[in-house]
């Protein structure tokens, strides 16, 4: 049984969802609050937080900020519509997805299971090693070994490098990219994909002060074999 | 000074009103005075105008008489005396030859009098149209839409009725922009507001219908349906309202327009399918453009959007895109839809939100919503315009024109 983490301060709003999620043989715990939301999420046994961008101080973006300096565990943020500064910067801050709130619960269900079913099924399934020049992607551990150093990676980022790794030297749409690892149509003004490509750029320039993903423009991603 | 103040009408009126009048004093005074003294001392005018006292002083200081011979000869004949225009009446400045100042001393008074006279009319119009002449440009940026302007500190310290007005002004400036922002500061948080018990119904309508195992479908779908256009609508004000900020601060990328529009169509004319209408790209040219593209996207979506409802069946809404240049590069997006139309006295008024039209070809009232105004402040924050026409014989045609900058 899944186990999800609501961090939302409408208590009656995460009363109803926890009765939802219930239905569809899921777990689900609170934090009505920024402070308890981290403390939880850190205490780890969730494998899935859907955070509330929302809150009085600290809202989600802090609590996002603060629990990415040591967890890569997959988050959904819930943000206001129309607020794209928000989903912008939780993007960039590593959220694995989003969804403007009020949603509808059907539709968070399924980004919760497609988020879960990368994270789950590729640990479960183990094995699958790919390694181009000096980038070793271990899907089983779900580990990156740049030149012998770990790195970090949130799921979605991780999936979204293994994806352009396995078809290194080729363009992949971005279409296709968001049907494979988000789960669901790139839609119009859709920048998701771009925060995640950006977020796993920074950091593999960061370890190897090299760029090893190229956009091609109006077509997708690249990632480059042989970087000079 | 000079270039503080524009020479309107305002500033020549008075200039002029109160130059004249100094010179007519100055004249008249002159006239006055000269008459009663070419008149002499005896004359009853001399005795009424000074008074009793003063008139006796005059008497007495009057030098006796010069000698006969000496005294000019005073022509008898009417004949023999020089022109006179008005009768009993001496030029102005013309006194009686062993009074007067020396002949050149009179132009020079007459230029002095006319510059003081001219520079205080100078200084005083100016001291008296400038501070209204400041309302006024507040005004004028007020009714324009900046409710941040103030009058006070470009006006100095003035403890006249001028310094009142400004003021005033001033005082009316930041009571109408409380006024409006807290109007717009409430219609966000109850819009925020509204989006608390909608989510949580959005939960319980799912918890029901697996609940009842569906029971009752169409109704749950007809209550999903409506819970979304609420929240759809409750977006859109919040987009409106976010639009209406004054500090809003673009950030532009380098979008291909064209690209942008032919996605914009394709899902408009899937949606079109639906009701048999059709949406296609008339024409277009390839072309770059720094904008915000998802505000400019949305914009566009909007305005085909609304094409689209409002076409006829089995017609086409068609777009085009074009390269303009008048004073500068645009673009120019045109929407036209094979619809009624909308009556001229009403095209104005389109952009305004929830703007409702009462026409007889469409058979009562049709609301145009809120997408249509947002479209129009998006554009406007782009330096654009939005222009809404009737086409002949029918139909709407909405024009995008953007600056290629």
């Amino acid at each position: 049984m899944s186990s999800i983490l609501l961090v939302d301060d409408d208590v009656e709003f995460c009363q109803l969802l926890k009765e939802f999620f219930e239905l569809e043989d899921m777990e689900v715990q609170f934090a009505h609050d920024g402070a308890s939301g981290i403390d939880a999420i850190l205490a780890g046994g969730s494998d899935v937080v859907v955070l509330d961008i929302m809150m009085p101080p600290p809202n989600g973006i802090e609590v996002l900020k603060a629990v990415r300096e040591t967890s890569t565990i997959p988050i959904i943020m819930l943000t206001a519509r129309g607020e794209d500064v928000d989903r912008i910067i939780g993007l960039e801050l590593g959220a694995d997805d989003y969804l403007p709130k009020p949603c509808n619960p059907r539709e968070l269900l399924a980004r919760i299971r497609a988020l879960l079913r990368r994270t789950q099924s590729q640990s479960a399934s183990g094995g699958a090693v790919l390694s181009v020049d000096n980038i070793t992607l271990n899907a089983a551990n779900r580990t990156i070994n740049v030149n012998g150093t770990l790195i970090e990676l949130t799921s979605t980022q991780f999936d979204v490098l293994k994806e352009l790794m396995k078809n290194a030297g080729s363009v992949i749409s971005k279409e296709q990219l968001t049907e494979t690892v988000l789960g669901r149509k790139l839609e119009p003004f859709d920048r998701s994909l771009d925060m995640h490509v950006s977020n796993i750029r920074k950091v593999l320039f960061r370890v190897t002060g090299k760029q090893y993903i190229k956009t091609v423009r109006n077509v997708g991603y690249q990632f480059i074999v042989g970087v000079a | 000074m000079l270039r503080m103040i524009s020479f309107n009408k305002l500033f020549w009126k008075i200039f002029f009103a109160f130059w004249i009048t100094l010179i007519l004093i100055v004249v008249l005074t002159a006239f006055i005075t000269d008459h009663i003294v070419r008149l002499g001392p005896d004359s009853p005018i001399a005795s009424f105008v000074l008074g009793d006292a003063a008139h006796k002083r005059w008497r007495d200081r009057r030098r006796p008489p010069p000698p006969k011979e000496m005294r000019m000869p005073m022509p008898e004949d009417s004949a023999e005396r020089p022109f006179r225009p008005f009768k009993g009446v001496r030029p102005f400045f013309k006194k009686p030859h062993h009074r007067g100042p020396p002949p050149g001393l009179k132009w020079l008074s007459v230029i002095v009098s006319l510059v003081v006279t001219g520079l205080m009319s100078y200084f005083l119009s100016a001291y008296l149209v400038r501070p209204i002449q400041r309302v006024r440009a507040a005004t004028n940026k007020l009714s324009s839409g900046d409710l941040s302007v103030r009058v006070a500190p470009t006006a100095g310290e003035r403890k006249d009725e001028l310094g009142g007005l400004s003021k005033d002004f001033d005082k009316m400036a930041a009571r109408i922009e409380t006024m409006v922002s807290s109007q717009k500061r409430m219609l966000r948080d109850v819009s925020h507001e509204l989006r608390t018990p909608l989510a949580r119904l959005q939960v319980a309508l799912e918890l029901a219908r697996a609940k009842s195992q569906n029971a009752a479908k169409e109704e749950f779908d007809r209550i999903e349906y409506e819970s979304q256009c609420l929240n759809h609508l409750i977006g859109q004000i919040l987009e409106l309202v976010r639009l209406e900020q004054r500090e809003w601060v673009l950030t532009k990328t380098s979008v291909n327009i064209r690209e942008l529009i032919e996605h914009i169509v394709e899902d408009a004319d899937f949606e079109a399918s639906k009701q048999g209408k059709k949406v296609v790209l008339a024409s277009a040219i390839d072309c770059t453009v720094d904008i915000n593209e998802e505000l400019i996207g949305s914009s566009i979506e909007n305005i085909v959007r609304n094409a689209v409802t409002y076409t006829a069946e089995d017609t086409t809404v068609e777009v085009t895109l074009e390269k303009i240049s008048d004073d500068g590069d645009k673009i120019k997006i045109s929407v036209l839809d094979h619809g009624v139309g909308v009556p001229n006295e009403a095209l104005p008024h389109l952009f305004e939100p929830f703007f409702k039209v009462r026409s007889k070809q469409a058979k009562g009232q049709t609301s145009y919503g809120i997408g249509l105004a947002i479209a129009e402040r998006a554009v406007r924050l782009h330096n654009g315009d939005v222009i809404a026409k009737n086409n002949k014989p029918n139909g709407l045609v909405v024009t995008i024109v953007i600056p290629l900058g």
